[in-house]
């Protein structure tokens, strides 16, 4: 107990001090970039409110959900075709590693002056920034099943449809999960690229907005949001991805 | 030449062709799909991208792209290898600083950049800061994993040979967390690259990001397409050059 009381003191040090420290200096020193976080907090309190969820959190909401449900079935159908299928594979995946090594922000303009300014554009662009991490890390897992599951689907002469979806994708949910998880943070980052070139409405465009017309409190209030939409998805997906493949995640010293 | 390696040479060949007609059909189905001016034909791109090859505008701005993506990785990782040591060989330093870190890396990089523009403008060292910073929170956690899992034998042998502190640092961990630190250094070569790519789209920084911005204002759909096929380049060529170190360096350990 006292252990467990102690590190979260520790853990809590450094965070406690920079913000005991900002807001000292700043009451000494103001720097119209580094607002006191007290002044945050007030514009915090002023910017949240029904009307600002509503059109903000919910549109950024929104474009993420769809975007990044949207690129991660894709990606989940594709991956298991080409993890199957080894002549689409040898094709097939040389084109996905050279749009994948495109960085994901490079894509927007291009979807962009392909789409125009959209709730669609938005979404898509999320989808295309998840669909390629997603469909590369099925590939892998799929491709990687053990000889002797392959033996079993011959012996019970499962087909291939079958057998990739009763044993196939079942062995390899470890590492399909670990991608998904991983394509959050890309799928926040789309999300609020593609709201900062231009659409006008979202996080990311209050974001910007607020720097541009020097609300520098109201920008932070932005940063934070995002940061706590960040962890909670990443804790979100942890606890979600621990129960669905407890097994995997205890073989790797992760649970 | 052996015959099997003949073999594998014939299975090659036609594979790669075969890559190439299905990334043609793909591309051309696609602008026939969208029929539009905004998705031209494979033709009129590849023809804008020899053009765009003999500018000495687009030579430059990939040297500058390089520049700050070198200096970023540089910095980052530098930061990255003395907050990972330190965490990792201190409990109580990474309880300090484990929080702050999860909260960092839980935000996504970019939003930093107006905070950062409204601080310092927008310049080259804004790409080199947000870069050394993402970076530094992407390799962190890989410099802490290696030492951690520096095999306890060899801590017992710098002990037992009464090595200093720096001694042990040098000749033990940093040794042993090269195969942990690798992945990482590929991993976040390839972010360093997107984040000033990121910073000349959003912010202007100059660079091959903002080029690709300039071409997408000015409508020029041929010239967008092209930018985006040299980022898919340069963004492999980076992802194979450390793929290929990564291996050599594990064929190395594994003779050791």
């Amino acid at each position: 107990m006292i252990k467990r009381l102690s590190q979260i003191v520790w853990s809590l040090f450094l965070p406690s001090l920079v913000l005991i420290s900002w807001q000292l200096i700043s009451n000494y020193s103001p720097n119209p970039f580094f607002p006191p976080p007290s002044r945050i907090v007030t514009a915090l309190r002023e910017v949240v409110s029904v009307d600002w969820i509503l059109t903000s959190v919910k549109s950024s909401f929104i474009v993420l959900f769809a975007g990044y449900f949207i690129g991660a079935i894709l990606g989940l159908l594709f991956g298991s075709l080409l993890g199957e299928f080894i002549k689409m594979r040898i094709i097939f995946l040389p084109i996905c590693n050279f749009v994948r090594s495109i960085p994901s922000i490079a894509k927007v303009p291009l979807i962009l002056s392909i789409m125009g300014l959209g709730l669609s554009t938005r979404i898509s662009t999320v989808a295309i920034a998840v669909l390629f991490p997603v469909l590369m890390s099925t590939v892998r897992a799929i491709a990687a099943t053990k000889s002797e599951l392959l033996d079993l689907n011959r012996t019970l002469r499962f087909g291939r449809i079958r057998g990739l979806v009763t044993i196939r994708i079942p062995a390899a949910i470890g590492e399909i999960l670990t991608g998904l998880h991983a394509s959050v943070q890309v799928a926040v980052l789309a999300m609020i690229v593609s709201e900062m070139l231009g659409s006008g409405v979202g996080i990311g465009a209050f974001i910007i907005q607020s720097q541009s017309t020097f609300r520098i409190a109201n920008m932070w209030v932005g940063v934070f949001i995002v940061g706590l939409i960040g962890i909670a998805l990443n804790y979100m997906f942890l606890k979600i991805e621990r129960k669905s493949a407890p097994w995997y995640f205890k073989s790797k010293g992760l649970m | 030449m052996g015959q099997s390696s003949l073999n594998r040479m014939k299975i090659q060949i036609p594979n790669k062709v075969l890559t190439f007609v299905a990334g043609i059909i793909i591309w051309e189905s696609a602008a026939g799909v969208v029929n539009s001016r905004s998705f031209p034909h494979i033709g009129g791109v590849l023809f804008d991208l020899v053009e765009l090859l003999k500018t000495f505008e687009f030579w430059k701005s990939l040297v500058v792209t390089f520049n700050l993506t070198l200096i970023g990785f540089a910095i980052g990782a530098g930061f990255a290898f003395a907050l990972g040591l330190a965490t990792a060989l201190n409990k109580k330093l990474d309880l300090l600083f484990s929080s702050s870190i999860t909260f960092l890396r839980s935000v996504p990089s970019v939003v930093f950049l107006p905070l950062l523009i409204a601080s310092i403008g927008a310049s080259s060292r804004t790409a080199i800061i947000l870069t050394a910073l993402v970076v530094s929170l992407k390799l962190v956690i890989f410099v802490s994993r290696g030492v951690l899992e520096t095999e306890k034998e060899h801590i017992e042998f710098a002990k037992l040979y009464h090595l200093s502190f720096f001694a042990t640092i040098c000749n033990i961990y940093i040794p042993s967390l090269f195969s942990v630190v690798s992945t990482g250094f590929r991993l976040s070569a390839s972010r360093a690259f997107g984040t000033v790519i990121a910073s000349g789209i959003i912010i202007g920084t100059p660079g091959l990001g903002r080029d690709l911005l300039f071409a997408e204002s000015n409508a020029e759909y041929e010239r967008v397409f092209s930018y985006v096929i040299v980022l898919g380049i340069v963004g492999t060529s980076i992802y194979s050059t450390f793929n290929i170190i990564e291996s050599k360096f594990i064929h190395w350990r594994v003779n050791v």
